[in-house]
């Protein structure tokens, strides 16, 4: 707890929630609140009201070109991010596929029945009917193969059916994915004894086709 | 397409796909241009802290909490943060607090009736803020919207470093009030 009382801390509990209240009064202002539920409690509220205050504002246009020069910038900062991840995904990768040799050389040595454990994966893009991506899935090729499902954004809000299609052509109903607020998520397995999944995608409840992840398109 | 809620958006521009990103920027632009260009008083400048707001957006997204608040205010407090940020590193502004808001507040009081019949979010505030007195809502304005600390409001508003704490304190705690009655009262 700092020097200060809650006496003093209500007195100083604007400021705190405005942002304005200096460095040494700020720094043992938030130790009290930090260790007083009562003043943080305080402080909580007046911050709800003092964020709001931007709202404030006078919408104003843009300079022409804004949003093209945001998202050139967004662009360019993704790319570098994602080179940095294609580095240690490349590395992990490396590392993954050594160990899957040893494992299978390891499994050969076994029983012939036991190769099918070895395990390969992918991973595909979820495309809706305009080509836009609005999620990924994730398959494995192992028996019973592992499925997941993740969308983020762009689908409506509901139930979806989760259909799979096999090599053989058989087409497999795996579940629901419930999308809320934008956002799902689901993992499970498939039967796949006569064939791998070729194809995951995602049916509204009048059985049309929402979205398709197909790792050969 | 982009009929999608706030935060459904946000989540597609952290996802990295350009189409939320672009009706992400698109459905924002205005008002964090506006709020920047209220702060720093320049479009150039203005600009660069709209961009960098939604370019922290981005790279922050994963750290938005519904709960706490939604998209616009948390866009905007990013905004705000950087904008005050820039005027100190440029040069200290004094406006007018009312000139800044670009809105009659000493004549546009509305009686309590009408408040309830606001809908809008900055409508309502706009309204809570007209019924503050206006040294009150001055010293609000200047600590709030422009990131001025006590002692800063009181050589902008020559008055003693106390009574620019009290206008402040008293300021926020009315507005405060006078938004959460609205909102019982709805």
């Amino acid at each position: 707890m700092s020097g200060f009382t809650c006496a003093d801390m209500r007195e100083l509990a604007p400021e705190l929630a405005l942002g304005v209240l200096g460095g040494a009064e700020r720094a043992e202002a938030f130790a009290h609140v930090e260790a007083c539920g009562s003043c943080r409690a305080v402080v909580s509220d007046l911050t709800d009201a003092a964020e709001a205050l931007p709202l404030i504002a006078r919408e104003a246009e843009p300079p022409p070109g804004f949003e093209g020069r945001v998202l050139a910038e967004l662009g360019g900062r993704r790319r570098r991010i994602r080179f940095r991840w294609a580095a240690v995904v490349a590395a992990t990768a490396a590392a993954a596929a050594i160990i899957s040799i040893v494992i299978v050389r390891v499994v050969d040595r076994g029983s012939d029945d036991r190769r099918a454990a070895a395990t390969a994966v992918w991973s595909a893009p979820m495309v809706d009917a305009d080509g836009t991506d609005v999620g990924w899935a994730f398959v494995s090729d192992g028996r019973p193969a592992s499925v997941g499902i993740s969308v983020s954004y762009a689908l409506p809000a509901g139930t979806y059916t989760i259909e799979s299609v096999r090599g053989d052509g058989a087409t497999l109903d795996l579940g629901k994915l419930t999308v809320s607020d934008g956002q799902g998520a689901w993992a499970g397995t498939a039967p796949t004894a006569e064939g791998d999944l070729i194809v995951v995608r995602l049916l509204d409840v009048s059985g049309d086709v929402v979205c398709t992840a197909n790792p050969s398109v | 397409m982009w009929s999608v809620s706030d935060d459904a958006l946000l989540a597609g521009l952290a996802t990295g796909d350009p189409e939320a990103a672009s009706a992400f920027v698109r459905r924002f632009q205005r008002r964090v241009f506006g709020l920047a260009l209220t702060i720093v008083g320049e479009p150039r400048a203005a600009e660069d802290v709209a961009q960098e707001a939604f370019l922290r957006a981005w790279r922050h997204a994963g750290a938005f909490d519904a709960r706490r608040g939604t998209v616009v205010t948390w866009l905007l407090t990013i905004t705000r943060n950087l904008a005050i940020d820039a005027v100190r590193v440029r040069r200290p502004i004094t406006l007018d607090p009312d000139a800044i808001l670009g809105l009659d507040l000493a004549g546009a009081e509305r009686l309590p009736e009408e408040l309830v019949a606001l809908r809008d979010d900055a409508d309502r505030l706009a309204a809570a803020l007209a019924r503050l007195p206006n040294e009150q809502r001055r010293a609000l304005v200047l600590a709030g919207l422009m990131g001025r600390t006590a002692r800063e409001v009181s050589e902008v508003e020559g008055i003693p470093l106390g009574t620019a704490k009290t206008r402040i304190r008293t300021g926020l705690l009315r507005l405060r009030a006078a938004l959460v009655s609205e909102e019982r009262a709805e």
